[in-house]
């Protein structure tokens, strides 16, 4: 801040202050980028630890109980487990790292490289999230906005409970009720994936759970956002200086509440990646969820420690973009 | 002198002077739903924990000429038979045991933890808050699901062996159950650290911790003495929120089959086993509707006693 001061008396030309602002910016940017290092550091550091150190031996459980010693060297040698933990070029921990950087994530167990099969598994897992969460977004804060209005009042307090026993019905249930009725008793949607069906066929109905599923949390969460910004003093200004309701709500409320709704709609935005491991098991689409699954079902330790790395990566970049964010949209927020 | 003080300006603060958050329980209670919730939940308590001694042996017996029987008073089974003829009452209240161990053991790490990590990050500040709260990031960065299961992965078969070595072999059935207390409690400990750092970074600069630094007081006298008692009120709040989220997570795991392993039920493995046992030509609707019902039912009050907390301790949240 001081800095700034003395930098206007220097340049009173706006200009000039702009690009003040951008090359602390910038500077920003580069090193928020250097902080990625170490934390991707960490994950990695944290998955070979738990894998190669605490977990023991991966290739006798490949293996299975009743293999013989060739076997076990046969797999020991192609996941290269034969080779040094540490201290050597070609050491575990160091592969483990160069493979990461690379994104070579091996074989799976089924000798798919683990790589194609997240690929092949992103495309239904993001049809499913990206409408999913967007819609939730949408129609909570549009609710929220109104719930936050007619606050203390009998709707209001319906609403809530409302939200809190839907947070508390187990996600079971919504798919098992949705799945009999909509599509079991009334056939409105197909009950489970099949490979001839089109997307939009199968995803509808997981959508609609997951809509209904999520709402009430969401909905709870921003009204008390919104009723934060609400009892400020700029909205009893803006009141008093004879502002119309919709007005202040949508050019001053909801343009305040803009901040902390970016941090958790972008920090969000990676966790979509994952898929959702509940409704893509019961209604069967292969996604990335479903992968998983699958993974910790067979003890498929390359899938999980590629499925770990990848969504730690995605939340950093999001985690900078927020921050990025922050930095746009406030201005009051400093670089330093 | 202080005494002198304290006694000529107690008399004076009656009802009418002092200020509404003097009387943080007696909000508590005028708040209706979590007056309620905090009755109902009692009772759920007391039944599951009460009903121990007969459960514990009741569980896992099976009956065969009484599967899939419908909830009936004579023999005494009003939440029906399960499959394999096992009776889904006493199962539901051992699972109970279970499911509410597991949150309570989850709210007191993430307690012991997250309540210290954040104190000592916050109060220390500069580069070993840096650090420590670095290590929350990647934590937070991995999905929890994820770090359930890598924890799992990587410590359930040394436990397995170590505790073979101490109580004689058989011992898988506690090694999961601890795993699973272990890992969901070491993943709910991030969100609390994160508020009790942000706590004391405020009350940090409030002037009676300048006064206590200036008087003099060692750092542990003052985080014990002086921080604490304000931290008090997150705490508690937290802490009711992370049971019911903890017990969300172990149902979670159990739907996906990962969870806390058969014949030891909670009340998400009861009724992901009631949902297997569904198809096309027969329902069993009771073998999934009890347990949901009463994991419902505990998610609701935990919830709304925490809100009802948060009220009591949160100025900001009120109405």
């Amino acid at each position: 801040m001081g800095c700034q001061n003395i930098a206007e008396l220097i340049w009173p030309n706006a200009q000039r202050i702009n690009n003040f602002r951008f090359d602390k910016m910038t500077s920003y940017i580069i090193r928020r980028l250097l902080y990625i290092i170490p934390i991707v550091f960490g994950v990695l550091l944290l998955t070979f630890v738990l894998f190669n150190l605490v977990g023991g031996d991966i290739s006798l459980e490949i293996a299975g109980k009743n293999a013989t010693q060739e076997t076990i060297d046969e797999i020991r040698a192609e996941y290269g487990l034969d080779k040094p933990l540490f201290l050597s070029w070609d050491s575990q921990f160091i592969n483990h790292f160069k493979n990461a950087l690379t994104f070579n994530f091996g074989r799976a167990r089924d000798r798919e490289p683990v790589i194609d099969k997240i690929k092949r598994g992103a495309g239904p897992s993001l049809a499913l999230t990206i409408p999913m969460f967007f819609c939730t977004l949408i129609i909570a804060i549009s609710l929220s906005l109104i719930v936050a209005f007619l606050r203390g009042s009998k709707w209001d307090v319906i609403v809530l409970v409302v939200c809190v026993s839907g947070m508390s019905v187990p996600y079971l249930s919504f798919i098992l009720f949705g799945q009999y009725f909509f599509a079991y008793k009334w056939g409105l949607f197909p009950v489970f994936f099949s490979p001839d069906l089109a997307m939009p066929q199968y995803v509808a109905l997981p959508i609609i759970i997951g809509i209904v599923a999520g709402l009430g949390g969401n909905l709870r969460f921003y009204r008390t956002i919104m009723l934060d910004e609400m009892r400020s003093d700029y909205v009893r200004t803006a009141y008093a200086k004879g502002l119309s309701t919709t007005r202040v709500l949508f050019k001053h409320v909801l343009k305040n509440a803009m901040i902390p709704i970016i941090t958790q709609v972008v920090l969000a935005i990676p966790f979509l990646f994952l898929g959702s491991l509940l409704l893509e098991r019961f209604f069967g689409i292969p996604g990335l969820g479903y992968l998983m699954i699958d993974a910790i079902g067979a003890r498929d330790y390359f899938v999980i420690n590629a499925m770990t790395y990848i969504s730690a990566i995605l939340f950093v970049m999001f985690n900078l973009i927020t921050d990025l964010c922050y930095a746009l949209v406030d201005p009051r927020i400093s670089f330093e | 002198m202080t005494t002198t003080v304290g006694t000529t300006i107690e008399p004076e603060l009656t009802d009418a002077t002092r200020s509404a958050g003097s009387h943080p329980w007696k909000r508590f209670w005028r708040n209706r739903s979590a007056t309620v919730s905090l009755i109902v939940l009692g009772i759920i308590i007391f039944a599951c924990f009460g009903t121990l001694m007969i459960s514990a042996k009741e569980y896992h017996v099976q009956d065969l000429n009484a599967n899939r029987q419908p909830p009936q008073l004579i023999p005494f089974a009003p939440f029906g038979y399960d499959i394999l003829g096992r009776n889904i009452f006493w199962r539901c209240l051992f699972g109970g045991v279970v499911s509410l161990g597991i949150g309570l053991a989850a709210a007191a790490i993430s307690v012991i933890i997250g309540t210290l990590w954040g104190a000592v990050a916050g109060w220390y500040g500069g580069r070993i808050d840096n650090i420590m709260m670095r290590l929350v990031d990647v934590l937070y960065g991995l999905p929890y699901i994820l770090l359930i299961i890598l924890l799992k992965i990587a410590f359930e078969p040394k436990l397995i062996r170590l505790l073979d070595r101490i109580f004689g072999p058989g011992q898988e059935r506690t090694a999961n159950i601890v795993i699973l207390f272990l890992a969901i409690g070491g993943v709910s400990w991030l969100t609390m650290a994160r508020v009790i750092r942000g706590q004391v970074l405020s009350l940090k600069a409030q002037p009676f911790i300048e006064a206590a630094r200036a008087l003099g007081l060692p750092a542990r006298k003052i985080l014990l003495r002086h921080l604490l008692p304000n931290l008090v009120g997150p705490i508690i709040v937290y802490a009711t929120l992370t049971v019911p989220q903890a017990i969300l997570q172990e149902s979670f795991l159990s739907f996906l089959g990962i969870g806390v392993q058969a014949p030891v039920p909670t009340w998400g493995s009861l009724a992901a086993e009631g949902v297997k046992a569904i198809n096309t030509v027969v329902s069993f609707w009771w073998m999934v509707v009890f347990p949901s019902v009463l994991l419902g039912l505990t998610l609701l009050c935990l919830n709304f006693i925490g809100d009802g907390l948060r009220d009591v301790f949160d100025p900001k949240t009120k109405r």
